[in-house]
């Protein structure tokens, strides 16, 4: 399992992603953004990174970048 | 004395215990600014406003939360969604296009398209049928949309008469036609069941505070999930996110969001759809339904009274006496009865049913009124003006 950050373009895709990952029974967390100031994203704990992104894409969840 | 509350199409009185008891609630904190901060208060409280977009999308029968624009009161929401809009339809049909709307609507579409045609040289058509003949309503529809037909705005029922416009019919015109529609649910939202993919519109417009049972402060634009038409911003300011850039986030509902939202109004309005989630919509409307029959039944055998709404079964039911309407709505204050007299900021509506010069008195019913409360009403106004 692995800890990773997704940025959102919003909060409020950031709580839509937390929202989608939570009925999945994934364990994420809204932060503001590690990467520069004034930006929201998710921590994810999950073991593919792939998968996470794939589920919030198909959960129409607009995403501004992985790390 | 308790008041005997009959403006609910003004704001809807009293508020709900379980209303109080959330904006207590939250405002004994902790809370913070959504969208701004990170700490724990903050992103609980932007969390609390995505679930009631959530909510308040699903309510309306749309899929995506971020649909759901917090705004001021409807008519911030209508303002975004007219003047937002018009830049994008110029895009496509020039400046010259027209706008069909009705001689129903209240100020807070009238205005904003007075203003574009002051400014950009807009047209205005208007449907002149009540709302009750639909038949009419649909036959002036589509002799009025032409070409150059860039929008249609009008209200699921009026806040004059309570007339219930033809809006799904309306929806499907504008579908077959490409014209956007922009719906305004003032005084129909929560107040009778509603289905936003339903209505066809692209566009809902909606207080929190009337129908929706919670309190002055915020309203909502919401975007059908296939809405035909992204506004621009028209307010400008912090959004949270993306502060180097000069224009609003391009994506809803950050793009319509300037400021600090009026967060304790929006989780009334949560609380208040919950309520009528609970309640059911098809009950509120049969008992709205059957209070404003009693009413206009009573109000109808009554010689010195001048009914102006049809029997329609709306919420809303307006009259004169052989008085001024401020002196009437002054006579039943003084009974302890709240109801609104004069205009409704609706003047080509008044315009429409000859009672420009005057105005008339409005009745509207909401979820807690009871039968009691409507003799009560029906009483005095006998006592008084018969």
């Amino acid at each position: 399992m692995d800890t990773f950050y997704i940025g959102m373009n919003s909060v409020t895709y950031a709580h839509k992603a937390n929202t989608l990952l939570n009925l999945k029974g994934i364990k994420c967390r809204v932060v503001r953004s590690p990467e520069h100031s004034c930006g929201y994203g998710i921590y994810v704990t999950a073991s593919s990174r792939d998968e996470i992104i794939r589920i919030l894409s198909e959960g129409g969840v607009k995403l501004s970048g992985v790390k | 004395m308790k008041p005997i509350y009959f403006d609910n199409a003004a704001t809807s009185y009293p508020v709900s215990a379980e209303v109080t008891k959330a904006v207590e609630l939250f405002l004994r904190g902790p809370f913070g600014n959504p969208g701004r901060s990170g700490h724990d208060p903050a992103i609980n409280t932007s969390e609390a406003i995505y679930n009631i977009r959530k909510d308040l999308c699903l309510f309306f029968g749309v899929n995506s939360p971020e649909n759901a624009a917090f705004t001021y009161n409807a008519t911030s929401a209508l303002n975004e969604a007219i003047l937002g809009s018009a830049s994008a339809i110029a895009a496509v049909k020039g400046w010259g296009f027209n706008v069909i709307t009705s001689v129903w609507e209240h100020n807070s579409i009238l205005r904003p398209l007075y203003a574009l045609k002051d400014g950009y040289n807009i047209d205005i058509k208007f449907i002149s049928a009540p709302f009750s003949n639909r038949d009419a309503v649909i036959s002036q529809l589509m002799s009025l949309a032409d070409k150059q037909t860039g929008m249609i705005c009008l209200s699921a029922c009026t806040n004059t008469t309570g007339e219930t416009s033809p809006y799904c019919e309306i929806g499907e015109i504008a579908k077959r036609l490409d014209i956007p529609f922009i719906l305004d649910g003032s005084q129909a939202a929560g107040h009778f069941p509603f289905s936003l993919p339903d209505s066809g519109a692209d566009i809902l417009c909606v207080p929190g505070h009337k129908g929706l049972l919670g309190i002055m402060g915020c309203g909502a634009m919401i975007l059908s999930d296939t809405s035909r038409i992204m506004p621009d911003s028209t307010m400008f300011g912090g959004s949270g996110v993306n502060p180097q850039l000069h224009t609003m986030p391009q994506e809803p509902p950050e793009r319509f969001e300037a400021g600090t939202p009026g967060v304790p109004a929006i989780i009334a309005l949560g609380k208040g759809i919950e309520l009528i989630n609970r309640t059911g919509t098809d009950s509120i409307r049969k008992h709205e339904a059957d209070l404003t029959h009693f009413i206009y039944d009573q109000l109808s055998e009554m010689k010195s009274i001048r009914l102006y709404s049809p029997d329609c079964g709306g919420s809303i039911i307006l009259f004169n006496t052989k008085m001024s309407c401020e002196i009437a709505c002054d006579m039943l204050n003084s009974r302890g009865i709240c109801v609104r007299g004069g205009m409704h900021c609706a003047p080509k509506a008044h315009t429409a049913i000859k009672t420009s010069s005057n105005g008339a008195v409005r009745i509207s019913v909401g979820i807690s009124n009871t039968i009691k409360e409507a003799q009560y009403l029906v009483n005095e106004i006998r006592n008084l003006f018969e």
